[in-house]
């Protein structure tokens, strides 16, 4: 059993909500920056459901990282738009997590950050496809 | 006739009634609408540099935040008004608020129409000098200065609802003065007088105001209702802006002081962050004058 520690970012101006593993996490506002961490063993994949509300038309963005130390964070989950008519927009998916999710990442001076995530994002969707990856 | 129309940034001799540091107010820094915070703001209007803190996790139904202020006795607000000497003032502000009153928390991952609500208290004191010469008494530039201290208590309830529409409302009370019914005025003490057939003489030169002085205290409503135009369907290069109009009412239903003005107000928004206003105007109407008001300033929103 091993714990890993999300990092979880989300940009929105106004309040957004975030479940991993279907429990919230709390997230601490700066401006439009909103940041909190979700610890736990989540096997090989994080399921991620997430709610960001705004000023229609105004952007935002949804990362999730494992800290690595010295090294770049491991992108484990990235998504971003547009806030649509009506203020909201929501969406339950997954990301795949590798064990041992730093083991791939570069010190940061030399990284590019890893398109991993947009492979595991790939694959996440594509491993929830009834459901579908983006719920309305 | 009375003059009808009167250009002013204001804020400088009105009650600067705002806790938050949003540059969404009227311009004389009155507004219900209590919105996202920034750090740090300078309003150039004004001449007001604030900073400021708002503790808030969004699983939590309450938060809580603080902020300072100061206002200079000059700046671009004389570009627009009024003659009058600004009395520079400072002090701080406290609010708590409690978040989804009546509008229903979001369930992760759940998409719809938007709807967020808060209501908060906000408590402050401030403080400033002046000179006044009051009616009928002998001027003097040795007069001591009056300083004039300002309690405030507000309740706020801010309903944010489909994207597009913030409505605000506030009631509290305030402990004001009437230095925006004052006349300015200077007063000039001759140090050495013009030598016989010369025409220049050393004065020393006071500002204040002029007229009967009196504190009351004040029993302010405020409403607004801001509406956020859609963003340009075809981006225009290097122009990230938004339009947001205000519908907004000014109130003080204390019977010292009756009042009541409504009006509207056009603000320029960030693209990227529509709730940080880069600045606006403002048009009241009292039923007698029109006041204009400018509203412009720098905010520094944190991350």
């Amino acid at each position: 059993m091993t714990n890993i520690t999300f990092k979880c970012v989300i940009s929105s101006t106004m309040t957004p909500f975030l479940n991993l593993q279907g429990k919230p996490v709390p997230l601490s506002q700066s401006g439009t920056t909103w940041t909190g961490s979700f610890t736990g063993d989540v096997g090989d994949t994080l399921v991620i459901a997430y709610t960001v509300t705004g000023i229609t038309g105004s952007p935002w963005t949804v990362d999730i990282t494992v800290d690595c130390g010295k090294s770049a964070p491991a992108k484990i989950f990235s998504d971003k738009g547009n806030i649509p008519h009506g203020g909201s927009e929501g969406h339950t998916t997954s990301a795949k997590v590798t064990k041992g999710p730093c083991a791939a990442t570069k010190p940061a001076a030399e990284v590019a950050v890893p398109q991993v995530a947009e492979m595991n994002k790939a694959a996440a969707k594509k491993a929830t496809p009834a459901k579908g990856a983006k719920t309305t | 006739m009375r003059s009808l129309l009167v250009v002013a940034a204001l804020l400088a001799v009105l009650p600067i009634a705002s806790a938050q540091q949003s540059l969404f107010q009227s311009g004389d820094g009155q507004t219900s609408l209590y919105l996202r915070q920034a750090t740090a703001a300078v309003n150039l209007g004004d001449s007001k540099a604030s900073f400021g803190y708002v503790h808030r996790i969004n699983t939590q139904p309450m938060s809580f935040g603080f902020d300072g202020y100061a206002t200079a006795n000059s700046g671009l607000t004389s570009l627009f008004s009024s003659s009058k000497p600004k009395a520079p003032e400072g002090g701080f502000d406290g609010m708590i608020a409690r978040h989804y009153v009546f509008a229903k928390m979001p369930k992760p991952g759940t998409s719809g129409p938007a709807r967020e609500d808060t209501f908060l208290l906000d408590a402050g004191y401030g403080r400033s000098s002046f000179y006044q010469y009051a009616t009928n008494a002998t001027p003097s530039t040795s007069a001591p200065k009056t300083n004039f201290d300002r309690f405030r208590a507000i309740a706020a309830y801010n309903f944010f609802a489909g994207g597009d529409k913030i409505f605000g409302i506030a009631a509290g009370a305030e402990r004001r003065n009437n230095l925006a019914n004052l006349s300015a005025a200077s007063i000039q003490t001759v140090l050495v007088p013009a030598a016989p057939g010369g025409a220049s003489s050393v004065v020393k030169t006071q500002a204040g105001y002029y007229g009967n002085y009196r504190t009351y205290i004040g029993a302010p409503v405020y409403t607004d209702f801001l509406y956020f135009l859609p963003p340009l369907k075809k981006p225009i290069p290097g122009y990230d802006y938004r339009l947001g109009i205000d519908l907004l009412t000014r109130s003080d239903v204390a019977a010292v002081n009756r009042s009541s003005a409504g009006g509207i107000g056009l603000f320029l928004l960030k693209g990227s962050d529509p709730l940080c206003p880069v600045g606006g105007v403002t048009a009241t109407y009292d039923g007698t004058t029109i006041v204009l008001s400018l509203t412009t300033g720098i905010t520094f929103p944190g991350k």
